[in-house]
């Protein structure tokens, strides 16, 4: 198997605060190949877009990010100065961020947003000093024969903006939300990345527009062959764009899996739970199956799954360490102990549990750390 | 059109009858000394409804539609520019002072960001204890009961009513919102996108809270959201809203099945799903139209898949009876021609154009 370009191990995200400390991110790996639209799903608060912040290194105190490897084509993320990973961030790893109005800068044109990336990122034989860059953004502007201005409007004219030449122009509030977002992606491509880390994308979209934003992303994905980490909570949006999904919850994965497969064999509980909540256009159900209870506190949390409290089929071995089973054909990992060989179960109920459940986790966990978490 | 209620004699709950609501842009100082004319958005713009006890229409659009600012004028939180609101067949169009707020005990509305609809510095409980002072329901003993009571019965444990909303989760906040908007035991609630903020396994909890509450209490629902899985679920008639005009209307399994307007059949095939693998067709191209100056004829016709011509830019098509069920009515011109004619010209993927050219 060829290197994946992107490779996380043991990932850990902890903040600091007066009543202990959050595990936002607790342990998990995975990793995206060349050309894969990768999925995360899980609900706010799962710690999925610190997660994407942690790989790009934009936690800020009093986060920590502490990890096995981010291994970014075989080079290790964490190992990289400040200075390098400026060049990575945009460069080679560009993110797009939920909410497009709070964070494109509202008194720049749009234009001047993409075409001053551009700039710091590739030969476009335009000075990119700080007095340069202040008196493009508040005397002259960056002038529209420059290199990069040319650049901008064909990005912005790659990403389906009828008329880039006078919207160049324009500022944020004058586009609306489905416009805003492609000004996004086009930034994010300004620089040539080989991953976009795409964070709730089409959140804040109706889904007339969604549809029109994901086309556009996989577009993207066709025509330039970049990698796309796509975090959302809407299933659906993961069914109809990823290639492989994880599910994460409360900091944890629990379930990774190529898309097909989950949404066919959902295995773990939870990922069983979340489908069966959502309601379907054409199901006649009167209720919907709920998940009782909520998402549990990330400060102090239970030793084991944490999702154990909100599991129909908890069980004994619920409180030990999650290590990874195989679930239905290849790439398909889940983090359930109702997988152990050693566990009987009946549908969803567990039946029996043979003595060496315990020892079997043991040694998958024995295993894991030996060879630096392998990934999964 | 008829705003009767179909199959039956007994007076509807909810009654709207070309209901507006304008709201003025407002003009620099210049352009009012030129005297010239202000802008006007229409935001609900003529608006038929009608709601029969125990009933839940479901209300559908696109952002901007106007279908918020239909609740909150059915609701009697704005003033409508134009037209009739009748609540148990009296006219409330005009209510002010003493029967606006005895209107307040009839409907009542639950919001969608329930962190900005609760007072963050007063307690749980006493923001679900202030509806029962301000209409003068309960007091002393009794009241501190009665809260203890709505509490449960909103799954929330009375203990902590006195906490603060931030202290909860989003799920639990819209628990204290309807319990706050339960307590004047309402006949009407108008829900304005109650679960959009909400996580997919917590949003299934409120929707049955919402259920059960309706059968225990006889209660009445207009459900604005714009996630049409989730309207499905939980409506009898559903409102397909289009810039400030219902555009198809009707029981929602008809709704569903046999949809009529462009924009209803639009909207359904944007449904994102969890079942099938296909891609979704992108139908609609670019936006709405602003409401400040709306298109002339027929709302839809600049981004119709099915566009006719002239017709369409002509008179504001009218909602008809489409002819299959009771209720089922559009706005299109399309119903005035053949169904044959129509498929010949059938832009949707489903039917037998092929699916996934996206691809590439």
């Amino acid at each position: 198997m060829s290197e994946p370009l992107l490779e996380v191990e043991n990932l850990q995200t902890t903040f600091a605060t007066e009543r202990g400390d959050v595990n936002a991110v607790d342990g998990i790996s995975f990793q995206v190949e060349e050309g894969e639209v990768f999925g995360i799903v899980g609900e706010s608060g799962s710690g999925k877009s610190v997660t994407a912040l942690s790989i790009m290194q934009l936690v800020d105190a009093p986060g920590r990010v502490e990890a096995d490897a981010v291994r970014y084509r075989g080079e290790d993320l964490l190992d990289a100065s400040e200075n390098e990973m400026q060049s990575i961030r945009g460069g080679e790893i560009a993110m797009i961020f939920q909410d497009p109005m709070s964070s494109l800068n509202p008194v720049m044109t749009v234009g001047e947003q993409i075409a001053e990336v551009a700039r710091h990122h590739g030969e476009y034989g335009e000075s990119t000093g700080f007095w340069s860059e202040m008196k493009r953004k508040y005397v002259t502007g960056t002038g529209s024969d420059s290199r990069s201005w040319r650049r901008a409007v064909e990005l912005l004219d790659t990403v389906g903006i009828p008329d880039p030449e006078q919207r160049a122009h324009e500022y944020p509030h004058q586009l609306s939300g489905g416009m805003k977002q492609r000004v996004m992606i086009a930034q994010a491509l300004a620089a040539d990345p080989s991953v976009i880390v795409a964070d709730e994308p089409t959140t804040a979209l109706d889904v007339t527009i969604e549809a029109q934003i994901l086309d556009e992303l996989l577009d993207m994905r066709d025509e330039f062959g970049v990698s796309v980490v796509l975090i959302t909570h809407d299933l659906a949006v993961v069914r109809e764009t990823c290639d492989r999904v994880a599910v994460m919850y409360a900091g944890e994965l629990m379930e990774t899996a190529p898309t097909n497969t989950l949404f066919e064999h959902p295995s773990h509980p939870y990922t069983n739970g979340l489908l069966r909540s959502i309601p379907k256009v054409n199901d006649d159900r009167e209720w919907l199956d709920s998940i009782e209870g909520n998402v549990p506190s990330l400060i102090d949390k239970p030793a084991g799954c944490p999702f154990q409290d909100r599991c129909d089929s908890a069980f004994e071995l619920c409180d030990k360490p999650l290590v990874s089973y195989p679930g239905e054909g290849a790439g398909h990992e889940v983090r359930c102990h109702l997988y152990n060989d050693a566990v009987e179960v009946d549908g969803q109920e567990v039946v029996g549990v043979a003595n060496d459940a315990t020892e079997i986790i043991e040694n998958k966990n024995e295993a894991g750390r030996s060879v630096g978490g392998e990934s999964l | 059109m008829s705003t009767d209620v179909p199959g039956s004699g007994e007076e509807p709950l909810l009654r709207a009858r070309s209901v507006k609501k304008h709201f003025p842009v407002e003009q620099s100082l210049i352009d009012r000394l030129l005297g010239g004319e202000s802008d006007v958005v229409h935001a609900v713009d003529g608006v038929d409804l009608t709601l029969r006890e125990e009933e839940t229409v479901g209300v559908v659009g696109e952002s901007g539609c106007g279908k918020s600012t239909l609740g909150r004028t059915l609701a009697r939180l704005y003033q409508p520019t134009d037209g009739v609101i009748e609540i148990d067949g009296e006219n409330v169009t005009e209510a002010g002072g003493n029967r606006l707020q005895e209107l307040r005990k009839d409907v009542q509305v639950i919001f969608q960001d329930p962190l900005s609809s609760l007072n963050p510095r007063k307690t749980v409980g006493e923001i679900v204890e202030r509806p029962l002072e301000v209409h003068d329901i309960v007091s002393g003993e009794e009241k501190d009961e009665r809260v203890d009571e709505l509490f449960r019965e909103v799954g929330l444990d009375p203990a902590t009513q006195d906490r603060y909303p931030h202290e909860f989760s989003g799920g639990q906040r819209q628990r204290v919102g309807i319990a706050r908007a339960l307590a004047v035991e309402p006949k009407l609630i108008i829900a304005d996108e109650p679960v959009s903020a909400l996580d997919v396994s917590v949003q299934a909890q409120i929707i049955n809270l919402m259920k059960r509450l309706q059968q225990e209490y006889g209660l009445s629902y207009v459900f604005i959201a714009h996630d049409l899985s989730v309207v499905k679920h939980v409506s009898d008639r559903v409102a397909v809203m289009y810039l400030g005009k219902i555009v198809e209307q009707g029981p929602t399994d008809t709704l569903f099945e046999n949809p009529q307007h462009p924009y209803t059949k639009s909207l359904l095939h944007a449904i994102p799903s969890v079942e099938g693998g296909e891609r979704r067709e992108t139908l609609l191209q670019g936006n709405p139209p602003s409401p400040i100056d709306p298109p002339s004829g027929c709302p839809f016709h600049t981004r119709c898949p099915e566009y006719i011509g002239d017709t369409c830019e002509g008179e504001v098509p009218e909602l008809t009876d489409v002819g299959d069920v009771d209720g089922h009515e559009a706005a299109c011109y399309w119903l005035d021609r053949s169904a044959e004619e129509r498929a010949e010209q059938d832009p949707y993927p489903s039917s037998g154009l092929v699916a996934g050219t996206d691809e590439g």
